[in-house]
């Protein structure tokens, strides 16, 4: 077999393609997320539902010409519904949405994400944009995917503040906090597959990507994880893989790996 | 000026200049609900409430871009109820972020809901009901309860009378006014809007009076002969502005896209105050009217943004040929 070529964006976007399940219901963000969900409709998982915040189900979206943002009209030029908002968002407080799909800029080791802010919440040192429906996201949907770059001012033991809940403060806490359904389910960096102890909650690796040394993800760390001593590789990505990627991104806008 | 929930009469025509809109319902202090998820953004109305130099607003918009970054660095706003604040490119809202981290050009509190809370607030408002229980905000930074976070929100955490499970309660929130861009209404305020309208139905609906601007003003048998599109009915309506561009650089379905390389260029051109006070010199202060705006624009500019036209099959409603199961005469 050829060896394929690809970057560490395009390494990220397939295994979240992976993730997600035929049949099941995606709530998808803008860029590299919803590329993985059109990415799994294109090769495994032809029957996934695709939701957009904006109040949108079953988008039709063509290759090379992807909406720089899930909720601007691009997206609803043809769709197979358009509800408002607190309809969509509704949706998931009933149930009915298997994945949730985020991005984050900081995590901790509970799988919780700050987008708010840094510092004290009347004069932070660091104000980020707000939550905007992740934490209905991460509060309602039953499995939370978080793609990321693996860096260590990212990998946080703690965030200095919870917009968007994991496991809050791991062991029941999340339950008792009210919120009976979900948590982060898979956490997929560009080093591997991260999931979380049942009893702790803390996070573990489930899976290393091809080529990539567990001192690596530990020196990319800022906590300590829970590592399994017989720890499996993923499968790289595959050339079918890697075209169809590339057919539906060819400039390459989404799956440009970030500066660090 | 309308008082309380006096209805406006259907048959009045309710035209006037965007100036006069302004001046007529929007005053100093007032909470006031701007329109528009990511599209159909009342930027027309915003720049003519930052000209008029209104002050003490509080601005409720459930996803605030540019529009409430420039109010903000305006100084017209001095407390914000939104979900999140940035530019769409994505990028930085350079005055939402100078406001909170630096108070300039002045303090602006901020209160922060999740897009399911503040949509269940708008409902809550609209319904006139003292609280809606959703189960979304447990346990993040936001159920201070819990978190002791310091954030500042209206809601609250119970057990359910009837379950015991916990839920977080929202709050109505409430508008003196509210103000949205739409694509068509008759000169009554029977207006109509398409493609993804986001909060706006329970929005609308939770503000005392309403402005509403169209890309066009059309006959009312052009409303009522699809009546499934109107999104507010005349008597809920204060004044009507046409205001063709009016959500410029924001986009309006069907009649014209997001301006991308503006929303570029507002990102640099307001990396500081100065730079700010610039561009808003240029694209606000500068200019009378949204009129002035456009030529600013160029005709080419906006020619680029406009989409080519994608008709949906038009449906029939059925004009039917018996009443009371006999033929019409």
């Amino acid at each position: 077999m050829t060896k394929t070529a690809y970057n560490t964006a395009e390494l990220v976007t397939v295994m979240s393609a992976r993730a997600l399940d035929d049949g099941k219901i995606v709530f998808g963000g803008a860029g590299m997320p919803l590329i993985s969900c059109i990415l799994a409709q294109k090769t495994h998982a032809p029957g996934l539902t695709i939701l957009f915040e904006g109040g949108l189900i079953g988008p039709h979206i063509e290759a090379g010409k992807f909406p720089p943002s899930t909720t601007e009209q691009r997206c609803a030029r043809r769709a197979n519904m358009l509800l408002s908002i607190t309809d969509i968002l509704l949706l998931q407080q009933r149930g009915y949405v298997d994945y949730g799909f985020l991005g984050g800029a900081q995590i901790d080791q509970y799988g919780n994400l700050n987008s708010s802010f840094i510092g004290d919440p009347d004069k932070p040192k660091v104000r980020l944009p707000g939550t905007g429906g992740a934490n209905d996201i991460a509060s309602l949907a039953s499995k939370i995917l978080v793609a990321m770059h693996h860096e260590k001012k990212r990998f946080v033991e703690k965030v200095d503040f919870i917009t968007t809940p994991g496991y809050l403060q791991g062991g029941d806490s999340r339950e008792k906090a009210g919120l009976t359904v979900g948590g982060v389910y898979q956490v997929i960096t560009h080093l591997g597959i991260f999931g979380f102890d049942k009893e702790t909650r803390r996070m573990c690796i489930q899976a290393l990507h091809p080529g990539v040394d567990i001192e690596e993800v530990k020196e990319r760390t800022g906590f300590e994880l829970i590592i399994p001593d017989d720890l499996p590789r993923t499968e790289p990505p595959s050339q079918e893989e890697i075209r169809i990627l590339r057919e539906l991104d060819p400039d390459k806008r989404y799956t440009t790996p970030k500066e660090e | 000026m309308q008082e309380g929930k006096k209805a406006n009469m259907s048959k009045d025509n309710k035209l006037m200049s965007m100036s006069e809109a302004i001046d007529r319902y929007v005053a100093d202090g007032d909470v006031l609900y701007l329109g528009g998820f990511i599209q159909q953004e009342p930027f027309a109305a915003a720049h003519e409430i930052i000209r008029q130099g209104k002050r003490d607003l509080t601005v409720s918009k459930c996803a605030a871009l540019i529009l409430v970054d420039q109010m903000i660095g305006a100084g017209v706003i001095s407390h914000l109820i939104t979900t999140f604040t940035w530019n769409p490119l994505p990028a930085t809202a350079h005055c939402f972020v100078r406001a909170l981290t630096k108070h300039a050009p002045r303090k602006v509190e901020i209160e922060e809901y999740s897009i399911l809370a503040l949509n269940l607030a708008y409902f809550a408002g609209a319904l006139d009901l003292p609280y809606v229980a959703t189960k979304t905000m447990l346990g993040s930074g936001f159920d201070w309860e819990q978190s002791n976070s310091g954030v500042k929100n209206r809601l609250k955490f119970e057990e359910s009378p009837f379950t015991g499970e916990r839920v977080c309660l929202v709050p109505p929130i409430k508008h003196d006014v509210g103000i949205m861009q739409v694509q068509r209404s008759d000169p009554y305020g029977n207006a109509q809007a398409w493609g993804m309208l986001g909060e706006v139905r329970y929005g609308l609906q939770s503000c005392e009076k309403l402005i509403i601007c169209a890309e066009e003003i059309v006959d009312t048998d052009i409303v009522i002969r699809d009546p499934n599109r109107t999104l507010v009915p005349a008597f809920r309506v204060s004044a009507v502005v046409k205001e063709p561009w009016g959500s410029h650089p924001a986009p309006m379905a069907g009649y014209y896209d997001m301006d991308w390389p503006y929303n570029a260029y507002y990102e640099k051109e307001t990396r500081t105050e100065e730079l700010f006070r610039e561009f808003m010199k240029k694209w606000v202060y500068g200019i009378r009217d949204r009129k002035d705006y456009l030529k600013l624009l160029g005709q080419d500019r906006l020619e680029a943004l406009r989409p080519e036209r994608f008709e949906s099959d038009p449906v029939s409603y059925g004009r039917l040929t018996t009443h009371f199961g006999v033929p019409h005469a």
